[in-house]
């Protein structure tokens, strides 16, 4: 157990650094930032102890990667994993506990301790109920490409349905800006189908030249987002269409968002997401007119980075 | 020695495995042979014990998990970890003493560097390396021979006739059948969820012949 402490310590270390940062900074303005956060929390008139619980939920999540558990199931017996699991979930959550503690949500402070107790053989029976049962391929109206939203929808489906019903609640509430929230996040979610890069042949089977494999990807993806985001549209424009401006606007940063996420991924392709990449898009999404700087800035790089993989 | 009896084994309605019965005894290289999606890799997730499954699997040993070495068709590196990590990591698992890591490197690894960054034999041969200084009782290999060079696939076959020689039980699958029937004491044929055809050096031939006959 030791060993395996000190080698996920070191693990997160390497990380950092190959992000280009020395650790012991970056461990120093997280616990300032926690801090801050901490305090703001005290001082807040209303505090947010649902969030928190959920935000504590969240980070142990951090424990339960597929890979990573698939790695330790051929290393460690079930009754190991079990224990490692719950001194991760125990680890991830302790911030958040303290922050309960010290506002003094005693029942908060329980509830995301059972979370932490249980979510182990949660998962351990999620896993063995997933392998038992395979389910079949949830259909999708995408065709054959592009591959991104066969595989973006058959990940998050189920997160359409609850924008379809939190829509829906939005109209049986006549609470347009909760419609529209929801919607963008769809929209959002729909951007980070972009952020995994495909393997290097699936970009070689082409035969176009990178511009009209570019645009290809581009005016596919617009078409699939369309058409995924057509029941939200139809339901807001309905009940909504003095709002129809509103909700156009939301569709067309949606739309460039994607194509920012989509040259990014080729502006970098094969590599994995990077800083840049993830400082860029965070930063367009916190200010939206930013996308018609990144864009150009990304096709050009995609464009010269895919030449030699695509003449 | 470990019985299997009666194993089954279902995904959703599929039936990978029936009332499979096999016999593994020490002192054998015992070879799995069976066309893809047969349920080799599954039967070996089973005896491993990373798979549920209904039926019996029993041993001479109390802890048949801790006996067992299993080395997967591809196996899973995690990022940002040595070579030489992921040995210590194999022996801390198992509660044992780190050997010298020079002496065990019998494929020359570049242990100080990542394995996540290893080419696909290269992880092969460290996750094998891995399970044989564990000193298992068992050994599972799924496909050891694949996607590994000339020089260490003759290396990897002195190995296990070293292991069958120590009593060591070692169940190998493999679509390579000149190399299995090389090595192995009896080979068996999974067909339709159950042990179709089993033989011994006398008479491997005959699942040659099934399998030739069946394209």
């Amino acid at each position: 157990m030791k060993f395996h402490f000190t080698l996920e310590y070191k693990r997160l270390r390497r990380q950092i650094e190959e992000l280009g940062f020395h650790p012991t900074p970056v461990f120093l303005v997280s616990a300032l930032l926690f801090l801050s956060l901490a305090f703001y929390v005290g001082i807040m008139t209303e505090k947010p102890s649902l969030l928190i619980v959920m935000a504590g939920a969240a980070s142990i999540s951090l424990a339960f990667r597929k890979k990573r558990t698939s790695f330790y199931r051929g290393i460690y017996s079930r009754k190991e994993i079990l224990k490692i699991q719950s001194a991760e979930a125990s680890l991830l959550a302790f911030p958040f506990f303290l922050i309960l503690l010290s506002s003094g949500f005693f029942m908060h402070t329980f509830l995301l301790f059972g979370v932490v107790i249980l979510s182990p053989f949660l998962f351990m029976m999620s896993q063995r109920t997933s392998t038992t049962l395979q389910m079949p391929p949830v259909p999708t109206p995408f065709k054959k490409y592009p591959f991104e939203f066969i595989q973006g929808f058959r990940t998050i489906w189920p997160l359409y349905l609850v924008v379809l019903f939190v829509i829906y609640k939005a109209v049986q509430v006549d609470n347009f800006n909760l419609g529209l929230v929801s919607f963008l996040i769809a929209l959002i979610s729909m951007a980070f189908f972009f952020t995994k890069p495909e393997p290097i042949s699936f970009v070689t089977i082409y035969v176009q030249n990178a511009k009209g494999f570019l645009w290809q990807k581009m005016k596919l993806s617009a078409r699939n987002m369309l058409l995924l985001s057509l029941p939200f549209i139809i339901l807001l424009l309905g009940f909504f269409p003095d709002e129809a401006l509103l909700v156009t606007m939301v569709m067309v940063f949606g739309l460039l968002f994607t194509m920012t996420s989509l040259l990014g991924k080729y502006a970098y392709f094969p590599i994995e997401m990077n800083v840049i990449q993830s400082i860029a898009l965070g930063l367009c999404l916190m200010i939206p007119p930013l996308v018609i700087i990144v864009i150009p800035v990304f096709y050009k790089k995609a464009l010269a980075n895919l030449k030699p993989l695509l003449s | 020695m470990i019985e299997i009896s009666n194993l089954s084994k279902s995904y959703g309605k599929s039936k990978v495995l029936e009332n499979l019965d096999l016999s593994l005894p020490s002192g054998k290289i015992i070879g799995i042979v069976g066309a893809n999606g047969a349920g080799k890799s599954t039967l070996f997730k089973c005896i491993h014990g990373t798979e549920t499954f209904d039926g019996s699997i029993t041993s001479e040993f109390e802890n048949l998990r801790t006996k067992i070495g299993m080395l997967e068709t591809n196996p899973i590196m995690l990022s940002l970890i040595t070579g030489e990590e992921y040995l210590i990591l194999h022996c801390n698992a198992r509660k044992l003493p780190v050997p010298d890591l020079k002496v065990v490197n019998m494929f020359d690894l570049p242990l100080k560097k990542f394995a996540s960054n290893y080419s696909t034999g290269m992880k092969k041969k460290l996750a094998l390396t891995a399970i044989l200084i564990q000193n298992n009782e068992v050994f599972i290999l799924d496909e050891p021979f694949n996607g590994v060079d000339l020089q260490s696939n003759l290396k990897l076959k002195s190995t296990f006739i070293k292991l069958r020689e120590e009593g060591k039980t070692v169940l190998i699958s493999s679509h390579i059948f000149s190399t299995l029937t090389e090595i192995c004491d009896e080979i068996h044929l999974i067909k339709d969820g159950c042990i179709k055809l089993t033989a011994t050096q006398t008479n491997f031939h005959e699942i040659e012949d099934v399998l030739i006959s069946k394209n």
